[in-house]
């Protein structure tokens, strides 16, 4: 009996075995979470130096009025200090969900302080809209619960010049679906890619679409990636696009159009076609966001997210905070009859 | 991968040649086993949080175990699914589960042993296709993470029979070379070796495909903690009651481990028993 007793406490012993040899886990007072969420920050943000933030002035300061009795509500916002202040549109602090809502969210705005230069009511009333184009061809695609359409072909207002819209990266293009679409646009003696107010999504999609512009490998930057705690933990992955393999590559002019909505995976579409000498930008300047983003979760069940990388272009500029255009083009936004960055753009292909 | 299979084929032939020249007459053996378990893990990945989550699940274990004189050969499919929380937060379930993960743990596994004794083995386990797959909600690009490879271990068993109808068999599998990728580096959803090697690219889309070979690594037993304990109360000869603990632990990013660990509590049933006695040749 003895021995059945031994190995039963054995067995007890075993269940809890790995946690003997894990970290100690998370705590979550008040001290224990700033700190968590100040370490994740300080060792694994990418652009703290391109940012000017001086994370250890931040962390000493806010640090000395935090305190154990703090209220989460306070908590929260001493944390976003932080958050806001890496002026990044990827890096956020959701806090606690309640009865279906958020109940605190950090993030920075990135149209705040730029003018619109997209409005879809005008571009569906007067150029894409089925009765007024029917020779644009429509790819309707869910987005999480949200169907969108991928246009392309040829708008009214002329015949010869390509019309690509793209309002999302959050979405699946099969490989047979962008080969339709390129051989679709194939003979035309340009084209213009609209990518206004698209938020990213999927990289690898939009660099998939870049790709289908390119004749030859082309470099267009490096990523510098977050690789270890210290400030010198950074490890760049240069970027050389090969071109599609298709015969319905584009080679024409292009003029791709922009707005400070274009973000995340639309800046790579961007970083990737801006070495192309047949590629303008027209519009307005855009969001941003080049790095790729972890996320996690605080001890107290906050949701971060933080970008871990930054692109850097061929010319070695810092994209996250946005690309000018080459042609900047200004929006009336209250003419409901025309769009004037799509028509400069129709007027500079002819 | 090449050099697992290969180190496989070589214990193969070593425990063969061995097993060719001690016996004269042998009992041949078949059983196919099927079992169902509960789960119980743990997880914690120190790269992003020091968070311990603990989940509770379901699991299958189907088989076949050939024994031939003092060999066995075993092969079979493992599969655990289980819900994982954190054991430091507790969100609204209302709002789409947020902060749960599905944990699923597939497995293809081969053993071999030889009796040393009546009452000791040693031998080794081959696992194929050994992943572990979390699927967190509410999270983007750290939404997905797993952990796969094929793992060569060594094993040792010890069996005792407890009257006539009663036995019960302890082991412990000892993970001695993996060839296996993670799928999050220090800061980012990338295997740590793609980003310090700058090998990130989006058109390689084995840098994002779990079973991109490309990026595996080979980490031998001193990089790579993995090690199984298992307790077997056998009854009849039919039923297994059986208990498993699997624990893994490695880092990617020095002093940032990931930490696994599976308990599996199981009744097994053999459902085909067939004894065979046959006379062989003695060779020299």
């Amino acid at each position: 009996m003895k021995n059945y007793i031994i190995l039963f406490a054995l067995f007890l012993g075993l269940i809890s075995c790995e946690k003997l040899i894990m970290k100690p886990n998370a705590k979550i007072d008040n001290r224990a979470i700033f700190e968590e969420y100040t370490k994740l920050v300080k060792e694994k943000y990418a652009m703290l130096e391109f940012k000017g933030v001086d994370i250890d002035f931040l962390i000493d300061s806010i640090g000395n009025v935090i305190t154990q009795d703090m209220n989460s509500d306070t908590l929260f916002k001493k944390l976003a200090i932080i958050t806001n202040r890496l002026r990044d549109g990827h890096s956020s602090l959701i806090g606690v969900y309640t009865s279906g809502n958020f109940e605190n969210i950090a993030t920075f705005d990135l149209n705040e302080g730029f003018p619109i230069a997209f409005n879809d009511t005008i571009l569906r009333n007067n150029y894409t809209s089925a009765n007024v184009a029917p020779n644009l061809k429509r790819i309707a695609i869910d987005d999480e619960g949200t169907s969108i359409e991928v246009l392309y072909g040829f708008l009214p207002q002329s015949a010869t010049i390509a019309y690509i819209r793209i309002p999302s990266f959050n979405i699946t293009l099969e490989d047979e679906q962008l080969e339709t679409i390129f051989a679709e646009i194939k003979n035309a003696t340009g084209c213009i890619v609209d990518v206004r107010g698209n938020g990213g999504g999927d990289p690898s999609l939009s660099t998939k679409i870049a790709s289908y512009f390119m004749s030859e490998t082309t470099y267009t930057g490096y990523e510098r990636f977050k690789i270890g705690p210290g400030s010198s933990g950074f490890q760049d992955s240069p970027s050389n696009v090969t071109p599609a393999e298709s015969d319905n590559r584009f080679t024409e002019a292009v003029v791709v159009l922009t707005d400070r909505g274009c973000y995340s995976a639309t800046t790579t579409l961007c970083y990737n076609m801006n070495p192309l000498a047949q590629v303008t930008f027209m519009g307005q300047r855009t969001g941003g966001g080049s790095g790729s983003v972890a996320d996690g979760f605080l001890a107290n069940g906050w949701q971060w997210s933080l970008s871990t990388s930054e692109f850097i272009d061929h010319l070695g500029n810092h994209l996250d905070d946005g690309i000018n255009p080459d042609i900047q083009v200004l929006f009336d936004n209250t003419d409901q009859s025309q769009d004037e960055i799509l028509d400069e753009a129709l007027l500079y292909l002819q | 991968m090449r050099i697992s299979i290969q180190l496989v084929f070589v214990l193969c032939a070593f425990f063969n040649v061995h097993g060719q020249s001690d016996s004269t007459q042998r009992t041949k053996k078949v059983e196919s086993y099927f079992q169902l378990s509960g789960v119980y893990t743990s997880f914690q990945d120190a790269k992003f949080s020091n968070i311990r989550y603990n989940g509770i699940g379901t699991g299958i274990d189907i088989g076949r175990k050939v024994i031939i004189g003092i060999h066995s050969f075993q092969y079979g499919f493992q599969l655990s699914y289980s819900n994982s929380k954190s054991s430091t937060f507790k969100l609204d379930p209302g709002f789409g589960k947020i902060g749960i993960a599905r944990e699923f743990h597939p497995t293809l596994y081969v053993k071999y042993m030889r009796e040393l004794n009546e009452n000791f083995s040693v031998g080794g386990r081959f696992d194929g296709l050994e992943s572990y797959f979390r699927v967190t909600r509410g999270l983007g690009n750290n939404k997905i993470y797993y952990n796969v490879g094929a793992n060569l271990y060594g094993k040792g068993s010890y069996r005792r029979k407890l009257g006539d109808k009663w036995e019960i068999e302890t082991g412990i599998e000892l993970g001695l070379l993996s060839f296996m990728r993670e799928s999050t580096g220090f800061a980012f959803s990338a295997p740590q070796t793609v980003l310090t090697n700058g090998l990130f690219n989006y058109q390689d889309e084995s840098t994002s495909n779990p079973f991109g070979f490309k990026h595996y690594e080979l980490r031998p037993i001193w990089n790579y903690g993995n090690l199984n304990i298992l307790a077997d109360v056998k009854f009849k000869q039919r039923w297994t009651f059986s208990y498993t603990w699997s624990l893994r632990r490695f880092s990617t990013v020095e002093n940032y481990p990931t930490t696994i660990g599976i308990h599996t509590l199981g009744v097994k049933f053999n459902f085909i028993d067939k004894t065979k006695k046959r006379r062989s040749k003695k060779k020299n």
